[in-house]
């Protein structure tokens, strides 16, 4: 499979409508989860996407109610290991795979819920879904990547209309 | 005192366990449960004087633990450390007996400034 490329740099479609999640909310989610909790290095300045390829791992929330979104957190199986360490404090070789799945599947659930937060409408959330990542992406998606300890994180943000 | 954390994210009860042991908290030990079922029945067996739990967990919620819980008499402290935030949910929260609601991404200050008023 060929790495492909996600279009939009720092996108934010959104702008036309009444869309309360925009690209420095999601910024500010990123940073408070990453620094605040995790002490982890994270720029929260928005930098272009980068390629994702196959081996690209996804994890996936959906928010379904008065207002219904998709969030996506894209990562290297790599920087997933690098949450994980943060998230066990413990060191890579210590970690399953299943640990690494899970702390990304943390990752998109505290985004998640901070996005209901914002709608504070009568909305469910779904349960976070790991795995390689599944294409197409959503079409007219905002999406930003943030540079984390040296590596891209990316973040896919789609409100679904009813 | 000993403290039960429940989330179906073993990285998140790590998480909760060592932001614990940041706070100026002192004197409390920690179990965990990976699911609603799992925490009815270290209740019962553990006997734990604060349950902390996620709200969005398979099979079941956060929000059904703690009416069980209040549902069979017990009036255990509990509180949760969830990433929704909304008014819906603290008010829910609230309504069913929960002491307080923590937002993910927390911190040790976070923590403690809800557990603090519970515990003294």
């Amino acid at each position: 499979m060929q790495p492909f490329a996600i279009d939009q740099t720092a996108s934010d479609p959104n702008d036309d409508d009444d869309s309360l999640v925009t690209v420095d909310l999601i910024a500010q989610m990123v940073d408070n989860l990453f620094t605040a909790m995790l002490e982890m290095d994270v720029d929260a300045s928005p930098i272009a996407p980068p390629e994702l390829d196959a081996e690209t791992l996804s994890a996936s929330i959906q928010i379904s109610g008065e207002r219904s979104a998709l969030i996506q957190v894209f990562a290297s199986h790599d920087l997933a290991t690098k949450i994980a360490t943060a998230m066990f404090a413990t060191e890579a070789s210590d970690l399953a795979e299943e640990e690494i799945l899970d702390a990304l599947g943390e990752v998109v659930n505290v985004i998640g819920g901070n996005v209901k937060g914002v709608y504070d409408q009568e909305c469910a959330l779904s349960l976070p879904c790991v795995g390689t990542i599944q294409t197409p992406l959503a079409d007219n998606a905002m999406t930003t990547a943030f540079d984390l300890g040296g590596e891209p994180i990316t973040v896919l943000f789609k409100e679904r209309t009813q | 005192m000993k403290i039960l954390i429940v989330d179906d994210s073993k990285a998140m009860r790590m998480i909760v366990a060592r932001t614990l042991k940041q706070t100026d908290l002192t004197n409390f030990t920690v179990i965990e449960a990976g699911s609603g079922a799992e925490a009815l029945q270290k209740l019962e067996t553990e006997s734990p004087d604060l349950i902390l739990s996620d709200w969005n967990m398979p099979e079941m919620k956060g929000i059904e633990l703690l009416q069980k819980v209040r549902e069979a008499g017990n009036n255990i402290r509990f509180g949760f450390i969830t990433s929704e935030s909304s008014v819906e949910t603290r008010k829910q929260a609230t309504e069913s007996g929960a002491a307080f609601l923590v937002t993910k991404p927390f911190t040790a200050d976070s923590i403690q400034a809800a557990l603090e008023p519970i515990l003294s």
